[in-house]
This record gives C-alpha cells, sequence and structure tokens, in this order.
C-alpha cells in the first residue's frame, strides 16, 4: 500500500508494478480525470500536479513521469483541488484568473498550467512575506520559468502570461496552496525507518541499505527523479522487473562543503535535484544557474536529480559540459568499494560509462571557482524553453595578472557520443590573440583555423536536432562570440561595443 | 398530470446584457477545475475494452503475411482484428478512396495501421501490438514530392488557373511571353515544411454498443457526421443505426476532421464484435506517425514587374505533398492555389498545382487549408523584389495591393472590400512607426555585425467558403422548455474556438434573452443530420445563421401567437431583456409567455437551416466565385537574429485583423493570438523529419518543438481589431470568420527574419530562407549573405544587377 494525502484527503493505494505513474493511478485507480495526459513523456505539462513532501517547497511535476510508489508520505494536490467547495466563490484565485483573462480555450492544457499557476503563486506570496520586492520584469522571468514546460496549442499564451501577471498582483486573492519553504531540517529525516520493498520498487533510506540491494538485485534499476527513465515506461513499455529508488538516501540528498585534489569545493549528493542545486549555482557560478534554468522545465528541475542527469550517460547531458569544464570529479560506490574519477574521465562511448553494475554514483565535488575564473556557458537549441541542447559549449578561462584569458577549459555536448573536453580549441584559445577572434576581425584563414579545431575535436553526427554541418559551424561560431564577450567585458562603456550574442542583447534590453 | 414550473426566478430576471460583447467561453470555469470532460473523460462501462492500434514499421512494401498469434496469446488480450475482419467498406477515403482502415495488401506509409488489439487495459493492449510478426516485400520508398511529380505519380490530377490581365484565359506561352515583356524578371524556389497539428488531447473515441446494430460512438472529431457515415459503411449497416456524439476536443486545427474517423471506426468494429465498450486513444506517437499534417509544399515562382516594382506576370507552381492518398489534398492544393496572389493582383497569371504522392501519412487539413502555403511562393518574391530594385519590402507590397482596377483574382473573382488591404496596412505603418524603427534598425544594424533586427509588414487576404461547395450548409435545432429555458444544437462542432460560445450568444440575442438562458448541448447526429465538418472557418458563420434561422421561426410563431392571445397588434410586439413588449410596456415575462403558448399548443421546438448564397466554381476553366467574401489582416514584426548561431526571438507582433462586426471580441483577439502563434511555430521552429525508411523521427514533443511561452515573450504581442467596418456580405451579424485567417500573419516573422538576413548584404540581396525557419537554417542563410558579401564590392549599396 501507499500512503499519501490526495487533495487533503488521506489515500491508501494498493501497491502498483514498478514504474507505473502517478497519471495513470489518478486516471484510473483513483478516477481523477482532472490531470490530462497529451504526451506521457513530460514535455507538454497537461499533466502537472503540485507536490508537498515534509519540509519542502510546494513544488510541480509531471504525473506522466513520476513513479506512483514516490507519492509515499506526500501530499498530493491536483486540479480537483485548487478550490475549496466549500468556499465562494467556488474558484480558486488562479482559476478566477484564468477565467478572468479568456485564457483557456480548447481546456485540455489549462489544469496543467493551473497547477503550475497556483504553485508559482504560493511561492511568489512567500518571498513578498519574506520582504522581497519582485519588479514586473522579475515577475516576467518567474512565469517564463514556472511555464516554460506548460505547452499551450490554441491560445498564443498572451493571455495565460496577463493571468499569471494580475494574480501575482493579488488582484484574485491570495494563494490557494502554502509554500512553506524549503526547511533547514533535513528533509530525509522523516522518512520511513524500514527498507521497504513496495511491489518491487525499493525505497531505502541508507546508504548500506541502497548499497547491499545494489549488489543484490542485478535486475534492478535505479532511479532517482524518473525524469528520463520513466520514458522507458511510458514509451517503450518497457516493465521493470525492479527499481531501486535513491531519494530517500539522506546521504545522496545534501550539499556539502568538502575539498578533494586540493581544491575546495561542494561535495553535491547524486539525489540533489536541479531546483536544490540552483541556489549554490547562482552564488558562485551564475552563468551556470542560467544554463539550469534552460534545462528542461521547472517540473522536470523539481524531479530532475544531478546523479540522473550523469547516470543516463547522455551525449548531451546540459550538466555534465558544465561540470566538466569546471574540472569536478564524481564519486562511485559499491559495497567494498569507492573510487573518485575525473568527471571528464567517466563517460567511455555512447551510453557507456565507468560506473559498474554494483556501483551507484554517491555525489560529485565540484570545485569552488577561483580568483579571477570566468565561466561562459552557451546552449543551442531549436526552441528556448524545455528543449534539449542541439549543441552545448562550456568554456571555463582565468584571467592572469595582466589580464589576458589563459587557462582554458572547454566541454561541449551534443558534438559526440559523450560529453567531452576539446583539446584543439582549448589550445587555440590560448595561442591566438582575443581581438583576432571576434566578428569584425576574423579573417578567412583564422576562421578556418577555428573550423579545423573543432573538427579536430569533433566528428557529430547528424540527427533530428541538428545536422552535422550546422553542429560543426555553430560550435566554431562560439569562439568568435566568446572572444567578444570577454573583450566587452573589458570595456568600461557598454553602449559603443558590438553584441556578441542574442543572450547579450537580451539580457540588455 | 404534470403542473407547470414555477416562474418566480423568471419574474425577477435582470435586463438580459448586450449579447455580442465579450463573453467567456462557455466552458471556461469547467475548464480551469478540470471538470471539463473529453471523450478519454468519460465514465467506462463495466468490461470496457481497451484499443490499441498495430503498426506498419516499413513506409512502402506488400503485406506478405500478418501472423498475429503472439498478440492473441498476450496477457490480458481479448480480440485482435485486421482487415480480413471488416465486415462492410474498407476503405474511409473522406472524398476519394486511398485510405483503407486496416491494409489488406500494400503498406504505404510508416506507421500505417495493419490491426487493431482489445484489451483489458491500455497498457496489454499497447504492449501486445508490438509482437505481431509481419513479413512484407519491400516496395521503392518516395518521400521526395518533386521526384513523384516528375514520375507523374500523383493523387489526384494537376489543376492550372490561367488567366490573363485582360480578363481572358490564358495559357503557359501566353503569360511565359508577357513575363518575359517585363523590366524585372525575377524567379526563385522555395521549400515549405509541414507542420504537426499537435491538439494537445490525441484521437479519441469510445464507442458503446447498443439494442442490434445501434451504436453510439463518443468521438473526438470535427464531422460527426461524417464518421458516423464512415462507421455505418465499415459495419455495413444503416446510418440511422449510429449516432457519434462530439461535445468538445482537446484540439483540432483541422487535424481531426478526417483522421478522427479511423478511430472511431476501429473502436466500432470492436465494440460491434465483442458486444463491449471499447475505448482507443492515440499514444502521442502513434498519434503522430499514424495521422496526417499539414502538406510540406515545394514552391516555384516566376515574377515580371515592372521599374516600380509593381507585378505585371506571374508563374507560380505549387507541389503539396500529399503522403500516400488524396484525403482532401484535391481542395487543399486548390486553395493554395485560390491563395498563390495573397493580397496582390499578379496580372498575367498562371497558377499550377500538383499533388504528389509520396510513402509518408496522408496529409491532411490543417488550420489554412493549403492557404498558408500558398501565399509563401508571393511574399517570398515581395522581399526579393524589393532588394532587386533596392526598395523597401513594405513599398513594394504596398504598390501590389489588389485597389481600383487592378481588383479581380487569377481565379475571376472580384475582391470585395479589397481596400481594407491599404486600411490595414496604412494604419499599422502608422500606429507601428514603420519607417522610424526601420531607420532605428538600420543604425542598430551597423553597429553590430553578430546581433541583427529585422522589420515586416505583411497582409493577409483569406477566403471564406468551403471551396467543396455542398459543404456550405448547416442546421439548428432549438427547443424552449416550458420553464423558459432554451437548449441549443447546432452542426458545429467546439474545439476550444468558442463557437457554441458564439452560437450561445446568436440564441440569446434573437430571443431577447440573456445568455445564461441558453445551453448548448453536444453535437449529435441524431440532434441535426447530415452536417458539414467544422472548418474552413466556418463554424460561426454557417451554424450561427441557421441557429438565428430556427430562433427566428420560433419568435415569429411567440408573436403571432401573443397578437392573438393578448390582441395586441402584432407589430407593435418585441422580445428583449427576457420580456414581450407591447405598445405599452411589458405584457409579459419570457417564461410567462412560453408557459402560455405551452397550454394553447404552441410548438416550443424547430429547426434551422442555411446555406450559403453565391458561391460557384468552375473547375474546368478555373474561374468562378468560390467565396462568400474575404478576411483580411496585416502584421507588423520585429525579430532581433544572432547571426552566428542561427538563435532569434520575436520582439513585437503588432496585429490589425478585420473580423468585420464582431461576435465576441474576446474570442475573435483569442484566435488571432493563437492563430498567430501557431503559424510562427510552423514557420520557425516546429520541424518534421523523416529518416531515409520513411519512419517520422519527430514522434514527440521532445523533438517536436512548438511555441512555448516565452517564444512569445511578455508585451510583445498586441492586437486590434480593425473597427468600423461591418462585413459587406450578409453574414451573421455582420462579422467575419476568424478560425484561419490569422494564421497567415505570421508570415510576417518569417519575413522579419528574412529581412535580418538581407541586413548582411547591406540589403542588397534576398536570401532563400526555407520553412521551418529554425536556428540551424537561418544560421546557415546567414552564412551565404556573408560569403555574398564578401565576394562583392562592399563600397556602394547600389543594386548590382541591371535591369534585363
Amino acid at each position: 500500500m501507499i500512503d499519501f494525502t490526495l487533495n487533503g484527503r488521506a489515500c491508501r493505494l494498493p501497491t502498483p508494478a514498478p514504474g507505473t505513474s502517478v497519471l495513470e493511478v489518478l486516471r484510473t485507480s483513483l478516477g481523477q480525470d482532472g490531470t490530462k495526459e497529451g504526451c506521457a513523456s513530460g514535455d507538454c505539462g497537461a499533466c502537472t500536479i503540485a507536490l508537498q513532501g515534509p519540509g519542502h517547497n510546494v513544488s510541480t511535476a509531471n504525473a506522466c513521469l513520476m513513479p506512483a510508489h514516490q507519492l509515499a508520505g506526500c501530499d498530493l494536490i491536483t486540479v480537483e483541488g485548487l478550490a475549496d467547495a466549500s468556499q465562494a466563490p467556488t474558484l480558486s484565485a488562479v482559476q478566477q484568473a484564468l477565467v478572468s483573462t479568456h485564457a483557456s480555450q480548447c481546456g485540455f492544457c489549462t489544469p496543467g498550467i493551473a497547477m503550475s499557476l497556483a504553485v508559482l503563486h504560493a511561492r511568489h506570496q512567500r518571498q513578498i512575506d519574506q520582504g522581497e520586492v519582485i519588479d514586473a520584469r522579475q515577475r516576467d522571468t518567474m512565469i517564463d520559468h514556472a511555464l516554460g514546460g506548460n505547452l499551450c496549442r490554441c491560445t498564443g499564451y498572451r493571455p495565460i502570461r496577463e493571468a499569471a501577471h494580475r494574480l501575482l498582483q493579488g488582484e484574485f486573492g491570495p494563494a490557494c496552496l502554502q509554500d512553506a519553504g524549503d526547511s533547514t531540517a533535513e528533509a530525509h529525516d522523516t522518512a520511513p525507518d524500514d527498507e521497504r520493498d513496495t511491489g518491487r520498487f525499493y525505497r531505502p533510506v541508507t546508504l548500506q541499505a541502497l548499497l547491499a540491494l545494489r549488489a543484490e538485485r542485478s535486475d534492478a534499476t535505479l532511479i532517482a527523479g524518473g525524469t528520463d527513465l520513466m520514458l522507458e515506461h511510458t514509451q517503450r513499455l518497457r516493465d521493470f522487473p525492479a527499481l531501486i529508488d535513491t531519494t530517500q538516501v539522506a546521504a545522496l540528498g545534501k550539499i556539502e562543503e568538502g575539498e578533494h585534489a586540493g581544491q575546495a569545493g561542494w561535495w553535491i549528493g547524486a539525489a540533489v535535484s536541479y531546483h536544490q542545486l540552483m541556489p549554490l549555482l547562482r552564488e558562485h557560478y551564475p552563468d551556470g544557474a542560467e544554463l539550469l534554468t534552460r534545462l528542461g522545465s521547472e517540473q522536470i528541475r523539481h524531479r530532475g536529480t544531478l546523479g540522473g542527469n550523469i547516470g543516463n550517460a547522455s551525449p548531451i547531458g546540459d550538466m555534465p559540459p558544465l561540470l566538466i569544464a569546471l574540472d569536478a570529479y564524481i564519486q562511485l560506490m559499491s559495497q567494498d568499494n569507492e573510487r573518485i574519477l575525473k568527471l571528464e574521465d567517466y563517460f567511455l562511448d555512447y551510453k557507456r560509462t565507468q560506473l559498474m553494475p554494483d556501483e551507484i554514483i554517491h555525489s560529485v565535488f565540484l570545485p569552488r571557482p577561483l580568483p579571477n575564473q570566468r565561466l561562459a556557458v552557451h546552449k543551442l537549441s531549436k526552441r528556448r524553453d524545455d528543449d534539449i541542447s542541439t549543441l552545448l559549449g562550456v568554456f571555463a578561462w582565468r584571467r592572469d595578472a595582466s589580464g589576458r584569458a589563459q587557462h582554458w577549459r572547454v566541454a561541449f555536448g551534443g558534438m559526440a557520443g559523450v560529453p567531452a573536453r576539446a583539446p584543439h580549441l582549448e589550445a587555440l584559445l590560448t595561442l591566438q590573440a582575443l581581438e583576432s577572434l571576434t566578428p569584425a576581425r576574423l579573417t578567412a584563414q583564422t576562421r578556418q583555423q577555428i573550423e579545423q579545431a573543432v573538427q579536430a575535436d569533433f566528428s557529430p553526427l547528424s540527427d533530428v536536432r541538428g545536422s552535422r554541418e550546422y553542429r560543426l559551424l555553430a560550435a566554431s561560431h562560439l569562439i568568435p562570440r566568446v572572444a567578444q564577450r570577454i573583450l566587452n567585458e573589458r570595456q568600461t562603456t557598454t553602449s559603443l561595443t558590438p553584441l556578441e550574442s542574442l543572450d547579450a542583447y537580451l539580457a540588455q534590453s | 398530470m404534470r403542473t407547470l414550473h414555477s416562474l418566480e426566478s423568471d419574474a425577477s430576471a435582470a435586463p438580459a446584457a448586450p449579447v455580442l460583447q465579450s463573453r467567456q467561453h462557455e466552458s471556461a470555469q469547467r475548464h480551469v477545475s478540470g471538470s471539463a470532460r473529453y471523450v478519454d473523460d468519460l465514465p467506462l462501462p463495466t468490461g470496457t475494452l481497451h484499443l490499441a492500434i498495430g503498426m506498419s514499421e516499413v513506409a512502402h512494401a506488400t503485406l506478405d503475411a500478418l501472423d498475429l498469434e503472439a498478440v492473441r496469446r498476450a496477457p490480458g488480450v481479448v480480440c485482435v482484428l485486421s482487415a480480413a475482419d471488416i465486415p462492410g467498406h474498407s476503405d474511409v477515403g473522406p472524398v476519394f478512396p486511398g485510405d483503407p482502415l486496416l491494409v489488406s495488401d500494400i503498406i504505404s506509409h510508416h506507421g500505417q495501421a495493419l490491426f487493431v488489439v482489445a484489451a483489458d487495459s491500455e497498457r496489454a493492449a499497447r504492449q501486445a501490438a508490438r509482437l505481431a510478426k509481419v513479413a512484407t516485400t519491400p516496395l521503392p520508398v518516395c518521400l521526395d514530392p518533386r521526384e513523384a511529380a516528375n514520375r507523374g505519380d500523383l493523387v489526384r490530377p494537376t489543376h492550372t488557373q490561367a488567366r490573363l490581365a485582360n480578363g481572358r484565359a490564358g495559357d503557359l506561352d501566353s503569360i511565359s511571353n508577357k513575363l518575359a515583356k517585363s523590366a524585372w524578371q525575377l524567379s526563385g524556389e522555395l521549400e515549405s515544411g509541414g507542420q504537426e497539428h499537435f491538439y494537445l488531447e490525441s484521437q479519441a473515441a469510445l464507442a458503446l454498443p447498443g439494442e442490434d446494430d445501434e451504436m453510439l460512438v463518443h468521438s473526438s472529431s470535427q464531422h460527426p457526421s461524417e464518421v458516423q457515415k464512415l462507421i455505418a459503411e465499415v459495419l455495413g449497416v444503416p446510418f440511422h443505426a449510429i449516432t457519434v456524439e462530439t461535445r468538445r476536443m482537446g484540439g483540432g486545427f483541422g487535424g481531426k476532421e478526417t483522421q478522427a474517423a479511423p478511430v472511431a471506426c476501429l473502436a466500432a468494429m470492436i465494440a460491434r464484435r465483442t458486444g463491449r465498450a471499447a475505448r482507443l486513444r492515440l499514444a502521442r506517437a502513434d498519434d503522430m506517425r499514424l495521422t496526417g499534417k499539414r502538406h510540406p509544399f515545394h514552391h516555384r515562382y516566376e515574377f515580371g514587374v515592372d521599374d516600380s516594382g509593381r507585378i505585371e506576370s506571374a508563374i507560380i507552381e505549387l507541389t503539396g505533398d500529399c503522403g500516400h492518398s488524396p484525403d482532401l489534398s484535391d481542395a487543399i492544393v486548390d486553395r493554395a492555389m485560390f491563395h498563390a496572389d495573397n493580397a496582390y493582383y499578379l496580372g498575367n497569371a498562371h497558377v499550377r498545382g500538383i499533388r504528389a504522392r509520396t510513402n509518408v501519412a496522408s496529409n491532411t487539413a490543417f488550420r489554412g487549408f493549403g492557404g498558408p502555403q500558398g501565399m509563401l511562393a508571393v511574399e517570398s518574391a515581395m522581399e526579393d523584389i524589393a532588394r532587386r530594385l533596392g526598395r523597401d519590402p513594405l513599398e513594394i507590397r504596398k504598390r501590389n495591393l489588389y485597389c481600383e482596377g487592378r481588383e479581380t483574382t487569377h481565379y475571376g473573382q472580384h475582391v470585395n472590400q479589397h481596400p481594407l488591404l491599404a486600411t490595414l496596412i496604412d494604419q499599422l505603418e502608422d500606429s507601428g512607426r514603420y519607417w522610424a524603427r526601420r531607420a532605428e534598425i538600420r543604425a542598430f544594424n551597423a553597429a553590430n555585425p553578430v546581433v541583427r533586427k529585422g522589420l515586416a509588414l505583411t497582409p493577409v487576404k483569406f477566403g471564406i467558403s468551403f471551396t467543396a461547395k455542398h459543404f456550405n450548409q448547416a442546421g439548428a435545432l432549438v427547443h424552449v422548455y416550458t420553464d423558459g429555458s432554451v437548449q441549443v444544437n447546432h452542426g458545429g462542432t467546439e474545439m476550444g474556438q468558442g463557437l457554441h460560445t458564439k452560437i450561445t450568444q446568436v440564441a440569446a440575442r434573437e430571443l431577447g434573452l440573456s445568455v445564461d438562458k441558453v445551453r448548448i448541448t453536444a453535437t449529435r447526429t441524431d440532434k441535426v443530420p447530415n452536417t458539414s465538418p467544422t472548418a474552413a472557418s466556418s463554424g460561426a458563420d454557417l451554424n450561427g445563421m441557421a441557429t438565428r434561422d430556427a430562433c427566428l421561426r420560433l419568435k415569429m410563431r411567440l408573436l403571432d401567437f401573443a397578437a392573438e392571445h393578448l390582441a395586441q397588434p402584432r407589430v407593435s410586439l418585441s422580445l428583449t431583456d427576457g420580456e414581450l413588449h407591447g405598445p405599452s410596456g411589458v405584457l409579459m415575462t419570457w417564461g410567462e409567455l412560453i408557459q402560455a403558448a405551452y397550454l394553447e399548443r404552441i410548438s416550443l421546438s424547430d429547426k434551422g437551416f442555411y446555406a450559403t448564397p453565391d458561391i460557384h466554381y468552375d473547375r474546368a476553366s478555373g474561374t468562378g466565385h468560390p467565396f462568400y467574401y474575404y478576411a483580411f489582416g496585416a502584421a507588423l514584426c520585429e525579430v532581433v537574429v544572432d547571426t552566428l548561431s542561427g538563435e532569434y526571438r520575436l520582439e513585437s507582433a503588432e496585429i490589425l485583423h478585420d473580423v468585420g462586426d464582431s461576435l465576441n471580441p474576446a474570442i475573435d483577439i483569442g484566435q488571432i493570438e493563437g492563430g498567430f502563434v501557431q503559424g510562427m511555430g510552423w514557420l520557425t521552429t516546429e520541424e518534421l523529419k523523416w529518416n531515409e525508411d520513411g519512419r517520422l523521427l519527430t514522434d514527440g514533443p521532445a523533438t517536436y518543438k512548438i511555441p512555448a511561452i516565452s517564444d512569445v515573450p511578455a508585451g510583445a504581442l498586441k492586437v486590434r481589431l480593425l473597427e468600423g467596418h461591418p462585413n459587406s456580405a450578409a453574414s451573421i451579424y455582420r462579422s467575419k470568420a476568424v478560425g484561419e485567417p490569422p494564421f497567415m500573419l505570421a508570415i510576417s516573422v518569417w519575413a522579419a527574419l528574412r529581412d535580418a538576413l538581407a541586413s548582411l548584404t547591406d540589403y542588397r540581396r534576398a536570401v532563400r530562407l526555407d520553412t521551418p525557419a529554425t536556428p540551424e537554417r537561418v544560421m546557415l542563410a546567414a552564412r551565404e549573405q556573408r560569403d555574398w558579401q564578401e565576394q562583392h564590392d562592399t563600397a556602394g549599396a547600389e543594386p548590382t544587377q541591371v535591369p534585363s
């Protein structure tokens, strides 16, 4: 049995097969049809639900990608639970906002949009209560981030944005959900203390139990947020023999300051979600945080984990190229062994890694930024919101005493079978004067040198996201972009310097 | 004996609000609370079977053997049916044959339906469907419509419209000769990609078997009457045995005009065979692989223009990629041809439409129905002409608009209200500060080698009516009950466009009631029979008129009765604000009138009918008056492009659109905004890709990218309705259709992208930009522009080519 609350009422669900999604149980056994299936792949947001776990922010999730077993101990809120039927008016603030702005047409995406907005409203209210001042532009960004994973095919989004604005400005009353804020107490302390097997879905709470299960059940698959793995269930219709959930293990859910290879930094547990990682990156690697805002959607960022992102060994990966450029390490663990590798050595070949069958990813070591270290992260994708990178280039460098950029570390995703460094580009950036690499100064000869370096580093494939030709050219075009950016940053007057990228334009406008 | 309902609430009814105003969608409260039911949300009877379709893994082959043993033996499977099990017709082609419900001999696209599995759960059915052993012999796979056209492999014959500027019939020779005499000749070509509908609710049907051969089928369909017809034919029963109901769709956009029927037919077949309810809802990937999309097109054009940039002659060849069967392609390529002029007078014109057959799912209706594709060639040419002549594209567009003396299309229809085109453009040019912004953008671009801005103002003219004449009819059924409440049913379907809301407003206005007295019920083939699809933007035009007709009949009867019953002069009576008014004021409330009429045995129910007048088209001569009227609009868009990565963003879109006198401004603005953004998706990020074996690679939202919220930045989209210009045709309250026309306003986004790319050559060269203009295409086009610029003298900004 899985015990949780559904819209405030205790609910006890007979244990389903491992991999069964929250969406499946909502629409079948629980008879809750308000939550819609649009894609069953976490890309449309029609099935967005809200969750509140002990000590956790209220957050959104794609019900189609969340294993039902992970509901245990959660408060689940669906569209049916937004309005309190005993209150008048019978619609909650978010619902009134959507009706008043004509923000639904066919209505199929609307429940999911209402859920995303309800959670945004609660979070916004908490921030206001904490004394933050949020202006219209910041609200726009919050709205973009909150709704980037909710597709609407009818409205063109303008009225939905209007609904969101008027909602956040308090026109329709207080938020219908409460956002307690992440408590400082460790969330996992409240998890059940037994190592439970609920129908071949294991939820160990200690590291020892996790490692033992990993050794015993060679047929089992590790699952954390499930945002990638669950596609095996929903798209490829694979029945998992067994799943081992890593998210209840306290040690994997922590970010701790530490040291490795003579560097200070942070040990980030494999089960830390993107969302939990955000404050750290915001403070120390703001360019990395910007990338994170374009990784999946809010629903995905709430559920997806760093360990899962590395574990699925996608050639693109978004986080690995960033971490490789930042010289990160990965800590692997089995019952009787523990090893730490440079992350760049972890990936072997397409979907092949150093991870042994009895091992788990325990954590990632992210070094602190060095003095004068700079970072440029460039993600190219067909669409800005919720899209997998066609290619991702991450450039890290340090300014020496004379202001020159040195110590380049360049890593790419989407250019090879694995996320990888670009040694030829690193060499070129070290040797060439940046001035000669800017778009205005670039000669045909230099352009050719860059293109040759890219081709020496990578031999990308053509696929659904882009052709080999585009990938090679676009990657080589990042060099003048980065060069111009560095020169622009040295300028004192920004108005006369040419913009190096669309992102720079958007940041300025 | 029954007593009449108490009218206490009726007597205190507040005066009715004016009905033709912005009113919320009739289902808005249900949408936001999750209680609006779609087909897949309906409660299922005990024992309902869940279905999945077994689909082809090859694109073109003979089907030699279909071994379904493993499917039948799979856990939970109850019934498996293939082509041999179809009791009646096996071809579900909507107009022409060619669409087998299940393949019996030749597989003609990857993902085509081979068999249907029914099991006790959806998952069991879907898993079982993958267990079939299919023996096939490969046939050559054709994915290129031009190659098919060259081989003469067409789904329908080619159609040509050829007319000289003097109104006489022309031919290719005569028009080529005239074109060669113009001061300037330009030619170009273009590929435009298809578009997946991506209705959020995938195709779904629930079949509920009744007594004997009767069946009720809930179908997410834009065309319930066609679903009824095809189910009856497939099952081999009379139409009267089958009832199809559609309450609402979670989006349609044309994708549920013909494509809903096979899903419903398969559910009905299983229900008939097993006697159990049968539910089929396509998983997203299955939906995308199985069902047709917007037609990709290949466009070729030649224009002869004078020194001022005015078109004198045009030769346009449009090749539609129809997929494996005709489906609606004949009408779609026709509509592309009807819109090859967009808003411009072509002079001597030769327009040819080719319907090529390829081994992909049969391409089908999608908002605009070929019209958007038809417009691309001439809009591409507008920029080509501008760059060649060193003029601004807006100047060229304005010079070519339909105007006095140049007001007849290449198919011979006079463009009514054509001065609105200039009105729209002038207003936008002014309110959007076109020329000031043009100067600002040039200055910005001069200072920025990488980031470039583009600006474009483009018009739309769209013909309203089904080009299949018999579809231009509609019926409605209006009941008044003895409590005074009114129930309206009509042939149109609700897919989110607000049709039911508008129809409610029409009925309320005619009967002098507030809209809350009127309820629309689900579209059902047993209430209004033989209906047309809700398509071609015609829903409110046709069904609004039919509803008005029914209401007028009822009103006449009630007023006749009241005149006699109350001994009042008939002409002095009127129904307003829920009351019967006479010469000296209120005579009785609506409810009292209804109850009095009932007691005097006056019928309180009536049906209405409407057929659009004055439309005809002669295929043999390629001339006629296929459209009752035209709807117009214009959009001014600004984009910013990163020319090194190809990334871009819409900066602003200002739209002015003509809906005549609006039936509901909020709903009309919603249609315009939604249509524009959907059109922008078609032209920018929505890229369909197949591998060389004909398998669709972009079969889900992970790889197929429709616009998301930040593609429409805050404050970027501003829509206004053109006011003070009622429809010159006698449409419902002089309104105009609004479903499709705004889609094509998005051409301004593509034109603005080309404008930004032209800046890389000092506006001396127009670059070909196939659609969708993905960042990849934009970057490669920018590269081409830079290469050209490097090879040409950059000193002078004058055009380098001379008139030929």
